[in-house]
């Protein structure tokens, strides 16, 4: 946990700031390393670790290894230092009480990255990031970023909206979500995630909805090689810390971590949207069949009612949003 | 002895009653879970079966709940999987010592159960819900921890009980 | 010693000490854990949330349906017509029922691409049909827990999904192509060992084989048959996932139970409702406290240590391959599939690569190496599924494994050292 631990080899005479011990931090991380988020943390713990001359360490334990990203919060809800930090997905905290949260993953809100990037620089941002400590969950966000656009692929071709009438989709099993593909006229289905690869190939669901670059990573492509870009929610992530773990740090401690995670913020914007694009050139090679989607408003439209329902909570909030872009 | 050991074994029926109630309640979560999945299917196809989003959490939800106090029955069937190996090597008396050890040792986990799934379940329950059902709190998810070592605590009671009428009894007998 | 280090030994000293003075493992296994914990000043909330953890996995549930279904085909009379069509078939051979098992197992594998419900299934029919024609419970069980291995190399493989993507730039198409001859050896090697098993424990023969007797038998267990078809057909023909199919599975059974081969009224499938209870009152227990267990052992780094133990050891190539599956048997034995996987790939592959094997090829050396892991003791959900479903002390069926345990590592070192078992099926269709 941030236990303190005494330093691995006695410091030299002369030096050792006593009072500072070293502090490792473990953090969670549910994509493997070399993926946009997982570069991403590296960013944060190499920053962290080079402005606190390393005595702040952070320990990514990546590729899931730790749980999904519910069992991660579950985790840190619980306290005791089990799981100090977490990389997750804005949308994650909605069971939890995230109002705010759930806003940045209502289905067509943000119509491009800057949109989004003018909302995770404003003023707005700090306030989202600490709503689960104002609720009293024990934990509170550092900073955003976004792992891209998500989009539905199927296994049939598809060349606009209509065509997914009648689909069974795969999304997560969250009520907007669902409600989304209803309102595109699909069907969302229950599959777990590690049978999807084989519930795709078997024709169980006809499709499901990714970022780019899970869904080249997860080898969807393979079978299920159309996807139609409508961009429906943008992954936005945030890596959240307990508060038991920051209240152990100095104020100054505190400091870095704000500082490396501005940093990681804006290596984030720079990388995702070059590593998007390289991926959509490999994918387009490799013979997926890309289609753009020209004219967003009759996804919209066709799923007004959802966003509608979900925001009535928040309705000035979500129009702040709206307009920033 | 035997007296003290006759007026404690006249609570057996409740126990019986107390077993008998908790596998209805597995049988039944068994069945619900069959049913909800088969239901999951057919709705897929059939437009007037719902096919929930609610359903694969709440069936995990209901396994969960079957498998923790499924396990407390077994300690009172003894059948929990254990290493018997050596058994034959060794003296009866020894081995219902460390049976009493190992029952001790249960009993312990079994509170320790109650105390931080209890902590855990509540704390749990006043930050989250489940996913597919945001009215429902996550309570519900922990609530097996507690309630399997509830349930532990009763039968091994039973258990502990038994091992150690058993050195009495047959003392008694020599 | 660091804090990790003693937090470690605690974990496998106090396991260890309490397994051999007879604590239920499942217990054990979550005590353990929580001296661990203690020792680290970690809370015990941790075992609340791991163990609920441990059985929320959609894909276990094929577990306890799959043993409702194999339960109520015993009772209700499916699985004595699928007897009698087997000794029909295999009856001639000697040992023939545990061919019939290992086949089963390959093709069965195809659908459900875990060990864990191939044995529920497949055990909970087959491990009753063996016994009653005269076949040791303990070698039964053996075979059938050994073979449902074959269903972690054939295709369709959770695992394998999970090993491609965290290796990355692999395809699970050519992953899962690898499978098939590697799942074929294994079987074929099985079915040597059981064959000499068979013959020296004078397992039974039946009568010659005859075409007629065969047809006659296939039409009597028309119904009992139509089981395994819509399993098969549903799950192929992506009407359903593998672990849907299990409910389907019970639902169908009960039906032919109680309305054709009338074997069974409502109240006898209500009472047989209680040995699927009874069985699994021991089964998902187990998996709920390894899984703390697995997290403890994660959190403390455990297989990464291993794993870099092996780093600068030798460069000798083929010590190396026998190092990384050594180092993979021994994290079988106390962890599940999955953490190995996706803690070892990154770790491990860049060494396997180094000395020429390929990253599918590894990938199947991996999931075997784990697979072989799901039957050892300590810490095995296939080896407790078996004793459970078999009703045999678990010594008993590790003790009649032993031979068997051979059969895999023979398969397991062709795999490591001939690249083509894996690498010829993929490279056709490149
Ligand atoms: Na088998
Ligand atoms: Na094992």
């Amino acid at each position: 946990g941030c236990g303190t631990k005494p330093p691995a080899e006695p410091p030299a005479q002369g030096e050792a700031p006593a009072e500072q011990p070293e502090i490792t931090l473990v953090y969670a991380e549910v994509n493997p390393l070399d993926t946009i988020v997982g570069q991403t943390d590296t960013a944060f713990k190499e920053k962290v670790e080079e402005l606190s001359g390393g005595k702040i360490k952070i320990d990514i334990q990546a590729s899931g290894v730790l749980g999904s990203e519910n069992d991660v919060l579950d985790a840190m809800l619980g306290g005791g230092g089990t799981i100090d930090m977490s990389r997750i997905s804005a949308f994650a905290l909605t069971s939890y009480g995230g109002e705010k949260s759930k806003l940045l993953s209502i289905p067509y809100t943000f119509v491009n990255r800057e949109h989004f990037w003018n909302f995770a620089t404003s003023d707005l941002a700090p306030e989202f990031l600490l709503e689960p400590h104002e609720n009293g969950s024990g934990v509170r966000g550092l900073f955003y970023g976004e792992e891209g656009f998500r989009h539905f692929f199927t296994v049939k071709p598809i060349s606009k909206m209509e065509d997914l009438k009648g689909m069974k989709l795969r999304v997560s099993n969250d009520p907007v979500m669902n409600g989304m593909v209803q309102g595109l006229g699909a069907s969302p289905t229950v599959v777990a995630f590690g049978e999807l690869y084989s519930a795709l190939q078997t024709g169980v669901v006809d499709g499901a909805e990714q970022p780019i670059a899970n869904y080249k990573s997860n080898a969807f492509p393979e079978v299920a090689p159309n996807l139609i870009l409508d961009g429906h929610t943008l992954g936005a992530i945030q890596v959240v810390i307990t508060d038991e773990a920051w209240n152990k740090l100095t104020e100054e401690q505190q400091n870095i971590l704000m500082e490396a995670g501005k940093y990681a913020s804006e290596f984030n914007r720079k990388i995702s949207e070059e590593a998007e694009n390289k991926v959509l050139e490999q994918l387009k090679a490799e013979g997926v069949n890309v289609v753009e989607v020209e004219d967003i408003t009759p996804w919209q439209e066709a799923v007004k009612g959802v966003i509608e329902s979900a925001t009535a909570n928040n309705k000035e909030l979500y129009k702040k949003i709206v307009d920033m872009k | 002895m035997p007296n003290i050991f006759n007026t404690i074994d006249r609570i057996k029926p409740a126990y019986d009653v107390a077993y008998k109630i908790v596998l209805f309640l597995c049988k039944l979560l068994l069945i619900v879970d069959i049913l909800i999945t088969t239901m999951a299917v057919a709705g897929r196809y059939i437009s007037f079966i719902p096919d929930p989003a609610w359903s694969e959490e709440v069936v995990l939800t209901c396994m969960a709940y079957m498998a923790v106090l499924s396990a407390a029955l077994a300690i009172r069937r003894n059948a929990h999987i254990r290493m018997t190996a050596f058994d034959r090597y060794l003296p009866k008396k020894m081995i219902l010592v460390l049976d009493i050890i190992s029952d001790f040792a249960v009993l312990a986990l079994a509170v320790v159960m109650i105390v931080v799934g209890w902590k855990y379940a509540v704390l749990l329950g006043s930050r989250g819900s489940y996913v597919s059902m945001p009215g429902l709190s996550r309570f519900w998810m922990y609530f097996p921890v507690p309630l399997a070592g509830i349930a532990m605590v009763i039968f091994e009671i039973e258990t502990l009980y038994n091992h150690i009428k058993g050195i009495f009894v047959k003392e008694e007998d020599k | 010693m660091s804090v990790e280090s003693m937090a470690i030994l605690i974990l496998l000293g106090s396991f260890f000490v309490m397994v051999f003075l007879r604590f239920p493992i499942a217990y054990a296994v979550a005590l353990a854990s929580l001296f661990s914990l203690l020792y680290q000043g970690l809370p015990l909330t941790t075992i609340a949330q791991q163990m609920v953890k441990g059985i929320s996995s959609f894909s276990l549930m094929a577990v306890p349906f799959f043993i409702t279904m194999g339960v109520l085909m015993g009772s209700g009379g499916i699985s004595e017509k699928l007897i009698a069509l087997a000794n029909a078939c295999v009856g001639w051979m000697r040992g023939g029922m545990a061919m019939v098992n290992i086949v089963s197992s390959y093709f069965f594998g195809g659908i459900s691409g875990s060990a864990a419900a191939d044995t529920a299934s497949l055990g909970s029919i087959l491990i009753p049909m063996m016994v009653d024609q005269g076949y040791d419970d303990d070698f039964s069980t053996a075979v059938t827990i050994t073979s449902s291995c074959e269903g972690l190399l054939v295709p369709p493989s959770h695992n394998m999904v999970i090993y491609a993507t965290t290796a990355g730039g692999i395809s699970v198409g050519s992953l899962f192509l690898a499978g098939y001859v590697p799942a074929a050896i294994l079987a074929v090697s099985l079915m040597i060992g059981s064959y000499i098993i068979s013959v020296k424990r004078n397992y039974p023969k039946g009568e010659k084989f005859s075409i007629i007797n065969l047809i006659k038998q296939f039409a009597v267990s028309f119904w009992a048959l139509a089981a395994v078809l819509i399993v098969v057909v549903g799950v192929v023909g992506g009407v359903f996932t593998a672990t849907e199919s299990a409910a389907i599975a019970v639902i169908y059974s009960l039906f032919v139970s109680v309305f054709i081969y009338k074997g069974l009224d409502w109240k006898g499938v209500w009472r047989v409702l209680e040995v699927c209870v009874d069985t699994l009152s021991i089964v998902l227990i187990l998996i709920a406290t390894s899984s703390i267990f697995g997290f403890v052992l994660t959190r403390l780094g455990v297989p990464k240590l291993a794993s870099n133990a092996i780093i600068g050891l030798t460069d000798n190539p083929i010590l190396l391959a026998l190092l990384l599956n050594l180092i993979l048997l021994i994290l079988g034995c106390i962890m599940d599939m999955a953490p190995i996987i996706l803690i070892t790939t990154h770790i491990l592959l860049p060494i396997a690569t180094s000395i020429g094997i390929d990253p599918i090829q590894f990938g199947i050396m991996l999931v075997l190496n784990c697979g072989i892991g799901l039957l050892t003791p300590p810490v095995g959900s296939v080896l407790f599924i078996g004793s459970a479903v078999g009703k045999v002390s678990m010594e008993r069926v590790v003790k009649a494994t032993l031979p068997f345990y051979l059969c895999m590592v023979v398969t397991l070192l062709l795999i490591t050292f001939i690249p083509a078992v894996s690498l010829w099926l993929p490279s056709l269709f490149r």
